[in-house]
């Protein structure tokens, strides 16, 4: 049986009737716009669904009802998208943000935790947005010449199996590319948290011999354990040309730590690929869409980070918390009409600015670094020393 | 023949250092008495804020941090107040031996000091880095300063008055800079056969990892510090006012970012209506150090990180209750009145969470993870369980229980680190007849 065969045994998705009267039109109408052809931005069908959604989740879900009224943020008073509260999402490591009865829980996705032992947790109901969003996107950002590929693409995964990690998102995503345009020898090449490097350079190899575009996906760390073993060994390739690398996920301490430039100059070097057929997907685990850099879309623009039209990012001036000026570093406020059964709004942990068409991501908001000799509580407590 | 790796930081390090080596004949022939009276007298220097080095220090340092010069201006004053030239005397004398004995050949034990040093300074406050440049030059050992990058004022300024109050004490002292990525000059100053470093944890291991067994370290860590008062000494409203008021001084110097600086305020005992009338009084007092002393701007990714404690608070607020949110318009100052004792990160830059806690011994769980990194705790006189409370904190490894109000102005004898000032640098030399 074939690594893609066990994929599409194990991880079939289940479409979910939510049975909840309120929710199935506003699913509906969120799907159908997951599933045009075309991608269009249409600003008051955003609005309205966004608005019609606030409304929902403000009535079912207890957690995220209480902060809007802190916040003196009901439904009526909202009269455009950017008023709907957002939730921090470290919200999700102390509150079950959902809109549904706990016993109607399908799957949940847990947060990989770096400083803090608490992790966060998204319930959802029904897996039906999530894989149309992560669809839509990854087919545009990543296979935009999916016709031209032939409807398929062999791709090798650095990250384990949504069998090895039920709980990750990152594991689902790409468990869902695989069943979807892997083709027959396409599979993961993390087992037991360990790289199978034997088996990725044998795949390599034979995809180079064939003259067969590999897509290869996977963690920032993993492909830095790829580079190391690389260079461990003197290996290098050339991988046939259309062949495109996604990597994602940042770090986490897993491995050394490469500035994105470098990394993606060591695996041009290394893979015989162009940078321009390296992208990097930003998501997060609360969040039911993605985002992809612009590339393969648009090689001629500046890279950035593209949205589906289903969502909207804002940046906001974290002194201010109005909107950050163009170009200018703002805190990553995400609104997605993917997350029916969580929160629409969520104010991440990251800054961002605005990059041609769509933004770019600066990284992390840390405290590892300050002036003074003092140092903060979470920071020791993470700290082994 | 392996080549030795240079850079030109590293060629400075090593010129430097045996330039040191060199004056350090001298300085070891001369009399201690005559050595700490002139570095008293460069303490005085330092201390006078009309001193011309002083001047140009806090002009410098506000162009360089950013900081508002009322505040470092009267943060210095504050901190320097107990810092004369007398309590310098005094502390020589505390941990290395009367000044009329040391310098006599036949007393015992004798204190002698090394080759040379290297001093490597972090963090950004002006009084430890002077300090520490001081406190070799007693124990008769020449030292390389290297100045933190967060402050790299003081250091030659400090260099300046010693060479102005005594050129030949100034020959033993030289001021280095290079980053931290330099390997190579690293490793050249941590030739030195005497190390003396404040840094992260990481800066700390990364630095041991360079040096032998037979060199003397002295390594200081980032340490972080608190508040604790007991909720039945507030039970009036003047001193809760009082207390909030004092408190605001601790947290709004040097804008929270030195190890001396309260990180958090636990409010002691079963009333806990006084934690919630506490926030509210902090929250004024803030509001008018931020009048007196505007905080430095801060940059996106350290207002981002206050935003998000301050919605993560208003999440649990709305949630949960108990949790509560004071703060001002912009980042300037913050304070989460918590439900609770769990520790949540610390943004600093005037960032402050009271949590409330039951007994003394739900104080010592709370607090015993953090042991490690515990500096100072500032506690009210007026508290009733006072003997109880300090026990329990110094068991906790805290070096300083003090006043609020007094966190940045120890005295100059402070166990920094639980150690002594000048004895872990000198080397003790016993004489039986």
């Amino acid at each position: 049986m074939t690594n893609q065969e066990t994929e599409r045994e194990v991880s079939e998705v289940q479409s979910h009737n939510t049975g909840d009267p309120k929710r199935e039109p506003l699913d509906t109408r969120v799907l159908e716009w997951m599933q045009e052809e075309d991608w269009n931005e249409n600003d008051e069908r955003f609005e309205q669904l966004a608005l019609d959604l606030f409304a929902f989740q403000y009535e079912h879900c207890t957690p995220y009802r209480q902060l809007c009224q802190s916040r003196d943020m009901e439904p009526e008073k909202a009269t455009r998208w950017q008023d709907i509260p957002a939730v921090p999402s470290t919200a999700f490591k102390e509150f079950a943000l959902r809109c549904f009865d706990e016993a109607s829980t399908r799957h949940h996705f847990v947060t990989s935790g770096t400083t803090t032992p608490q992790v966060g947790t998204l319930y959802l109901d029904t897996l039906e947005l999530y894989e149309a969003s992560l669809r839509a996107s990854f087919q545009r950002h990543i296979l935009p010449d999916l016709q031209a590929l032939g409807g398929s693409i062999r791709t090798r995964i650095l990250a384990p199996s949504p069998d090895e990690a039920p709980h990750s998102s990152l594991s689902h995503m790409f468990g869902s590319a695989l069943r979807h345009w892997g083709d027959t020898r396409s599979g993961f090449d993390i087992h037991g948290g360990q790289l199978d490097i034997e088996t990725l350079y044998a795949e390599i190899e034979a995809a180079i011999a064939k003259d067969i575009p590999l897509l290869l996906c996977g963690t920032s760390f993993a492909f830095v354990h790829l580079l190391d073993a690389m260079s461990a060994s003197s290996k290098i390739f050339a991988l046939p040309a259309k062949s495109r690398l996604l990597e994602t996920g940042g770090y986490k301490g897993r491995s050394r730590q490469l500035p994105r430039e470098e990394l993606v100059r060591e695996l041009s070097q290394k893979l015989g690929l162009p940078p321009g057929q390296i992208l990097n997907q930003y998501g997060m685990t609360e969040c039911g869409s993605q985002f992809y850099d612009s590339n393969l879309l648009h090689p001629e623009d500046p890279t950035c980070k593209l949205s589906p039209p289903w969502v909207r990012v804002r940046l906001i001036d974290p002194e201010t918390l109005e909107e950050a000026a163009p170009g200018e570093p703002g805190l990553i406020v995400i609104y997605d009409l993917a997350n029916t059964g969580s929160v629409l709004a969520l104010q991440t942990a990251d800054l961002g600015r605005t990059r041609g068409q769509g933004f770019e991501v600066l990284g992390r908001i840390t405290d590892a670094e300050t002036r003074g000799c003092s140092i903060g509580a979470d920071l020791l407590l993470s700290d082994p020393a | 023949m392996s080549e030795i790796a240079t850079t030109e930081a590293s060629i400075e390090v090593r010129k430097k250092l045996m330039r040191l080596s060199g004056a350090g004949a001298a300085l070891r022939n001369r009399k201690m008495k005559d050595v700490g009276e002139k570095l008293g007298e460069v303490l005085e220097r330092f201390r006078d804020p009309a001193s011309p080095q002083r001047r140009i220090l806090e002009k410098e340092y506000c162009q360089l941090t950013g900081s508002h010069p009322q505040m470092v201006s009267d943060a210095m004053r504050l901190a320097l107040q107990r810092w004369s030239k007398e309590a310098w005397i005094n502390l020589v004398e505390t941990e290395l031996g009367r000044m009329s004995i040391l310098d006599d050949p036949f007393s015992t034990p004798n204190v002698v000091g090394f080759d040379s040093s290297a001093l490597i300074l972090g963090g950004c406050i002006p009084m430890p880095a002077m300090l520490s440049m001081l406190v070799p030059l007693m124990v008769r050992t020449p030292v390389l300063v290297k100045c933190s990058r967060h402050d790299t004022v003081t250091p030659g300024l400090v260099a300046e008055i010693i060479a102005e109050v005594d050129p030949q004490l100034g020959e033993c002292v030289a001021v280095t800079q290079f980053s931290s990525e330099d390997q190579v000059a690293t490793e050249a100053l941590l030739r030195a056969p005497c190390v003396v470093a404040t840094g992260s944890n990481d800066t700390i291991k990364s630095i041991t990892n360079f040096l032998s067994p037979r060199q003397r370290f002295v390594g200081y860590g980032f340490r972080f510090s608190i508040a604790v008062l007991e909720s039945e000494a507030l039970r009036t409203g003047p001193r809760i006012e009082e207390a909030a008021r004092k408190l605001a001084v601790d947290i709004a110097l040097w804008d929270q970012l030195g190890c001396l600086s309260p990180l958090a305020v636990y409010v002691v005992g079963p009333a806990v209506e006084h934690v919630d009338e506490l926030a509210t009084a902090l929250g004024e007092a803030l509001t008018k150090a931020q009048e007196r002393w505007p905080r430095t701007v801060v940059t996106a990714d350290v207002a981002a990180r206050i935003q998000e404690q301050r919605s993560d608070a208003e999440m649990r607020g709305a949630g949960r209750g108990r949790t509560r949110l004071i703060a001002s318009s912009g980042t300037d100052w913050t304070v989460v009145r918590e439900a609770d004792a769990t520790f949540r990160p610390a943004p600093m830059h005037r960032f402050i969470r009271i949590h409330p806690v039951e007994s003394p011994t739900e104080l010592y769980s709370a607090l015993k993870p953090l042991s490690p990194g515990l500096a100072a705790v500032a506690i009210p006189g007026f508290s009733s369980n006072f003997v109880e409370l300090s026990t329990l904190l110094s068991q906790l490894g805290a070096s300083r229980l003090c006043l609020p109000g007094r966190m940045h102005s120890p005295p100059m004898d402070w166990h920094h680190d639980n150690l002594g000032v000048l004895r872990p640098l000198a080397r003790f030399s016993d004489i039986e007849r």
